[in-house]
């Protein structure tokens, strides 16, 4: 079954990223459409959507799981913060780089000293670390304890290019950057994939031991996927500091929201590229939007979560490729002719199984 | 006013201590449940928190009953039963979680016993989720306490040179040997202990000697809801219990029993102790140290004794 | 009471049967008579005012706001049975603020918010102030009592209110009062157990510096356990070592009652002056009458307190306190009365556009209203200053067991005034500490 989809995977060509591109310009009319789901939220999908991804490039193939992803986001968002707190750092992009920099450079170090562990030992590291960066950014005055960092200078909004923008155009702005960011850090999670580098993640993860008698070194690779999942973070974390504009602990580096993040690769469908994308979606849709409506969303999101479990273990979306695969060899081919179209169709349908209109 | 430096300062050392192993005790039982479930089953509960609020809030109304119909606290014998009723009324709360617990085994887990660990791990987050707003219909979003509990209780202290300690405290710590006491003799010296361990150790075998694995199985994690809820028992007559009460209590669990050893009893102990005393020295001698410290230390350990202080064993190794 | 007259009663009280109502004055109406309110004034929509109030309605603070939606609920009761605000009905909906007071007032104003309320939290307050400044729709904090918001934070308001006095106030006048029980040369030094959190850190750092400049007392051991510690018995223990004149709290609720249990089995009031517990009032519901009795214990209770006027020399602080008591079977506490005010200054402000506008206001118009604009509610008279931020008094006494209701309050009640507690207009309050 792994095989059949990284077949699928590899025949995706440029088209299929047009079009997942094309529907992402679309998205910001969504407000206007459907009540209480604003421009905020949708952004705050994307780039959760973003994490989620570098996520399961981790888990994917070697299967090893991290519960403490949100550390690289938090510490690109704080990277952000910092900047325009302590720097009088004004420019959006500098901002960005910060934060990026940031998250990449705590997966560099962190990855690097436990990449040799294995399983449950790698995912409780994780956790360690996790819960000693939030604790660090609770208890420090830099970091303004529970408070919390704005990313403003003197109430004024970062500048793009050195322009003040006004605010919706601003919030547009910044739509944009991530699902620009989105469709490439896809389309390099796809390169990734079908690459040698790919290849060996999965070895890897069908069999520890023997990747190892056939040369890998396990511990790079692991190290770089790691890094990589941690740059990912650091994007979503820098696009959420630009989003915000005030960076607190709870919401970017508490170790709970590293479970929801995983919650969200998995419901999505960790084996496929865009499932880990529509569990972005759909779980900080449930988490933001859904709470407005009813004060039960925590029972809403643990029924998704266990109807994955025990019925779609594939995720949605992986369950969804899987069913188009084997109902007929025809169907199979649409997606190597129909490209964008089919694109289009699945995001919709995915979207669509959990009632997003 | 301070007397002689070095005699205040070791009587301070000395109840830093207590602290220390009262906070110990506690992390102990909280740990306890998730340690057992671990070991055996080779699951990572991470409903245990909330099993430890549903523990809490369910003593919250036993409590309330117990206290109304206690006798007076005026004579030892009015004490004594007192402080019977309120670790019965504990134990009894917690039974509560024998049956959920079971339930859970039989419904959620064992339908993916084959499946890769990830999809156990992420039924058991599934049912934090639907647990959480289950205290939340049942018990409403206030916290609630039981007054008339700890008041009492404390009342009666121990004077320990110049300061008092209170009793609660000490009743604490003496309930949390006498579990730690009763667990390892139980999985050490009963032949039902010792056919468990060998179950999870190795599971054809255990199966070909005809132990009847589904039954051991569900015994075990009601046993570790059990001691989960236990935990939050005791934990809430001084304070309240409240929606977000079980999220602290996961983490450090997790914290302790990798410190202690994946599995590991005595290992939960021994690391709840330490934890505990560190804690409680670091508030004393260096505060900013305080919630920073258990983490620091889970990390040493799992990068130079990765299986922890007493080892990992079982399915685990 | 037959010779009052309506009209004079509705003209001392602001001009309308909104503010009267408000003002918790309406027995003080002889008739039924919607009266000369703004309700008759044409130009005004027929719908609703649509409000948004964010809170805390579960956790560790779900007592705060519970208290302070009573309040809020009783204030648009007696709105809505009056006329209104300018005619039109207030409908006011309350939100869990969880931890995302921003995106939450971002989502009121895209439901199309006429003006929004809360939050609680000071951080949350802080992250929304710019965007409440952008989008420019009205928001009245209700609690967030950090003393940077309209000092750091946001210097220049003009859509961000404040009803809730800053929290350096209280702990200003508890100080005063303490050098006043205890007399400065009885003072020589001074412990703190505070929440970890800007609040607590910022309440210790006023409460020591005032004290230092009262009494040049010195401090001897500060401990910052988490909100919801379950165990403060190594605190207590150093405490107890150090055996200081006054031990300093600004901890609330579940933390403080801890805290008080902890203390009394170590023994903690046998080795302290006095404990001075600036949210001693927060226990009024909770606490139980063994806790207050082990030890001298002075508290505050912010803006208001229930029996101050005594009950039965005030009626319409007795007439809050019924009704709150009746619908809810609580004492309402200060957090019901920032709840009802946070809305009335609001609503008679925006009542008193109608009045003068003849239509509807703009925010703009009616957050000119609000600047200087003064009210009535049950805790007296109200002034909203032209920094945005209320002015209020400072209640503290001696937390004490009234047997009269069955719950904690204050004995011995002495009031500070506004001058006392806080800084003068245009100064930062910890300049205005530092400089004494």
């Amino acid at each position: 079954m792994t095989t059949n989809i990284t077949t699928l995977v590899s025949s995706l060509d440029r088209r299929h990223f047009l079009g997942t591109g094309a529907l992402f310009i679309l998205l910001p009319v969504l407000p206007d459409i459907l009540p209480g789901v604003t421009l905020g939220s949708i952004t705050r999908g994307v780039l959760f959507g973003i994490t989620a991804l570098g996520l399961a490039l981790l888990i994917r193939h070697t299967m090893l799981v991290s519960f403490g992803n949100m550390a690289y986001f938090g510490l690109g968002a704080y990277a952000a913060a910092f900047g325009a707190t302590y720097l009088q750092v004004r420019s959006a992009i500098l901002l960005f780089v910060l934060a990026i920099a940031a998250g990449t450079l705590a997966a560099i170090v962190v990855g690097y000293i436990i990449s040799s562990h294995q399983d449950i030992y790698f995912a409780l590291l994780t956790l360690g670390f996790a819960g000693l960066v939030h604790a660090l950014a609770i208890g420090s005055e830099l970091t303004n304890y529970s408070d919390g960092l704005s990313v403003r200078t003197e109430l004024a909004r970062p500048t793009f290019f050195g322009a003040e923008l006004p605010v919706e155009v601003y919030e547009l702005g910044i739509y944009y950057l991530a699902a620009v960011c989105l469709v490439v850090l896809l389309f390099f999670a796809w390169q990734i994939i079908t690459s040698p580098f790919g290849r060996a993640l999965q070895a890897i993860g069908q069999n520890r031991q023997r990747a190892t008698f056939i040369g890998i070194n396990v511990r790079r690779y692991v190290w770089a996927v790691f890094v990589i999942s941690g740059l990912y973070a650091g994007v979503a974390g820098g696009l959420f500091a630009l989003l915000e504009l005030h960076i607190r602990p709870g919401n970017t580096l508490s170790v709970f929201r590293s479970g929801e993040l995983l919650v969200m690769v998995i419901v999505g469908g960790f084996r496929t590229l865009l499932g880990p994308i529509a569990g972005g979606f759909l779980i900080t849709y449930l988490l933001d939007t859904v709470r407005f409506y009813t004060d039960y969303y925590y029972t809403v999101t643990g029924i998704v979560l266990l109807t994955v479990v025990y019925l779609l273990p594939d995720g949605i979306v992986g369950t969804l490729i899987r069913r188009s695969q084997t109902a007929d060899g025809k169907t199979s081919r649409r997606w190597l002719s129909d490209g964008p179209a089919v694109v289009v169709d699945s995001a919709k349908q995915a979207l669509g199984w959990v009632k997003f209109w | 006013m301070t007397g002689l430096i070095p005699g205040n300062m070791l009587e301070e050392l000395f109840v830093q201590t207590l602290n220390g192993i009262y906070y110990g005790s506690i992390l102990f039982m909280i740990a306890s449940g998730m340690t057992v479930i671990l070991g055996i089953l080779g699951i990572l509960n991470l409903a245990h928190g909330e099993l430890y609020a549903i523990g809490a809030y369910t003593t919250t109304s036993v409590l309330g009953y117990v206290v109304g119909i206690s006798p007076p606290l005026s004579t030892p014998f009015g004490t004594a039963a007192f402080v019977f009723l309120v670790i019965s009324g504990c134990f009894v709360a917690s039974l509560l979680l024998l049956p959920i617990g079971a339930i859970i085994e039989r419904v959620l887990m064992k339908p993916i016993y084959d499946r890769h660990e990830l999809y156990q791990l992420l039924a058991t987050f599934g049912l934090l989720f639907v647990l959480t707003d289950a205290i939340r219909f049942i018990w409403g979003e206030r916290p609630v306490s039981v007054s008339g509990v700890y008041s009492p209780l404390s009342f009666s202290a121990i004077p320990v040179g110049e300061f008092q300690y209170p009793f609660y405290n000490v009743l604490v710590i003496v309930t949390a040997f006498a579990l730690f006491g009763l667990l390892l003799y139980f999985f050490s010296y009963t032949k039902y202990g010792r056919i468990i361990r060998a179950t999870a150790i190795n599971r054809e075998m255990a199966t070909a000697i005809g132990i009847n694995q589904n039954r051991v199985f569900t015994a075990i994690f009601a046993l570790g809801a059990f001691l989960a809820g236990f935990g939050g028992a005791i934990f809430v007559p001084p304070t309240a219990a409240n929606l977000d009460m079980g999220t602290t209590p996961l983490i450090l669990s997790f914290v302790i029993i990798v410190i202690g050893g994946l599995g590991s009893i005595r290992g939960a102990f021994a690391a709840a102790m330490i934890v505990g005393l560190l804690s409680r020295w670091a508030t004393w001698l260096y505060p900013q140290f305080e919630i920073a410290a258990p983490f620091a230390i889970m990390i040493a350990i799992l990068l130079f004794k990765p299986e922890g202080l007493f080892g990992t064993w079982s399915e685990l190794s | 009471m037959n010779n009052v007259n309506r009209r004079q009663v509705i003209a001392a009280t602001g001009g309308t049967a909104l503010a009267t109502a408000l003002a918790g004055c309406s027995s003080l109406l002889q008739s039924d008579d919607a009266g000369e309110g703004s309700g008759e004034v044409a130009d005004v929509p027929d719908e609703p005012v649509e409000g948004f109030f964010q809170l805390f309605l579960e956790g560790s603070f779900a007592d705060t706001g519970l208290m302070m939606r009573y309040g809020a609920e009783e204030a648009v009761e007696r709105i809505n049975e009056n006329g209104g605000v300018g005619g039109r009905q207030l409908n006011v909906e309350f939100v869990h603020e969880g931890g995302s007071q921003q995106s939450n007032y971002q989502n009121f104003v895209e439901q199309g918010a006429d003006v929004t309320f809360g939050p609680i939290s000071s951080g949350g307050a802080a992250s929304m102030a710019p965007v409440v400044e952008e989008e420019g729709v009205i928001n009245v904090v209700a609690n967030g009592v950090t003393p940077t918001l309209f000092e750091e934070t946001l210097p220049d308001p003009e859509y961000m209110f404040r009803f809730s006095p800053n929290l350096i106030q209280e702990v200003v006048g508890l100080a005063r009062d303490t050098v006043n029980e205890l007399g400065a040369d009885n003072i020589n030094t001074i412990a703190g157990i505070n929440p970890n959190y800007a609040y607590g850190q910022n309440a210790q750092r006023a409460f020591v510096t005032v004290m230092q400049t009262l009494t040049g007392a010195e401090v001897v051991h500060e401990g910052f356990p988490d909100l919801g510690a379950s165990d403060l018995s190594s605190h207590i223990s150093s405490v107890n070592n150090e055996e200081p004149d006054i031990l300093f709290t600004s901890q609330f609720g579940a933390d403080l009652s801890l805290l008080l249990d902890q203390g009394q089995g170590q023994g903690l009031f046998d080795n302290i002056g006095l404990l001075a517990a600036s949210a001693g009032a927060t226990l009024t519901n909770q606490g139980s009458e063994g806790a207050v009795d082990s030890g001298e214990i002075l508290a505050t209770s912010r803006n208001w307190y229930f029996d101050n006027p005594p009950l039965g020399q005030w009626s319409p602080g007795q007439e809050f306190f019924d009704s709150i008591q009746s619908k809810h079977d609580v004492v309402p506490t200060q957090d019901a009365m920032s709840g009802y005010g946070t809305v009335a200054l609001w609503a008679t402000a925006a009542d008193k556009a109608v009045q003068v506008l003849g239509r509807w206001p703009s925010q703009e118009e009616i957050a000119s209203f609000m600047e200087g604009h003064g009210f009535f509610i049950p805790q007296g008279h109200v002034v909203c200053n032209k920094n945005h931020q209320c002015k209020h008094n400072t209640v503290t006494g001696k937390l004490a067991w009234q047997d009269e209701h069955d719950v904690v309050g204050l004995d011995e009640v002495s009031i500070y005034s506004d001058a006392q507690a806080t800084a003068p207009p245009g100064q930062n309050t910890f300049d205005w500490l530092d400089s004494w």
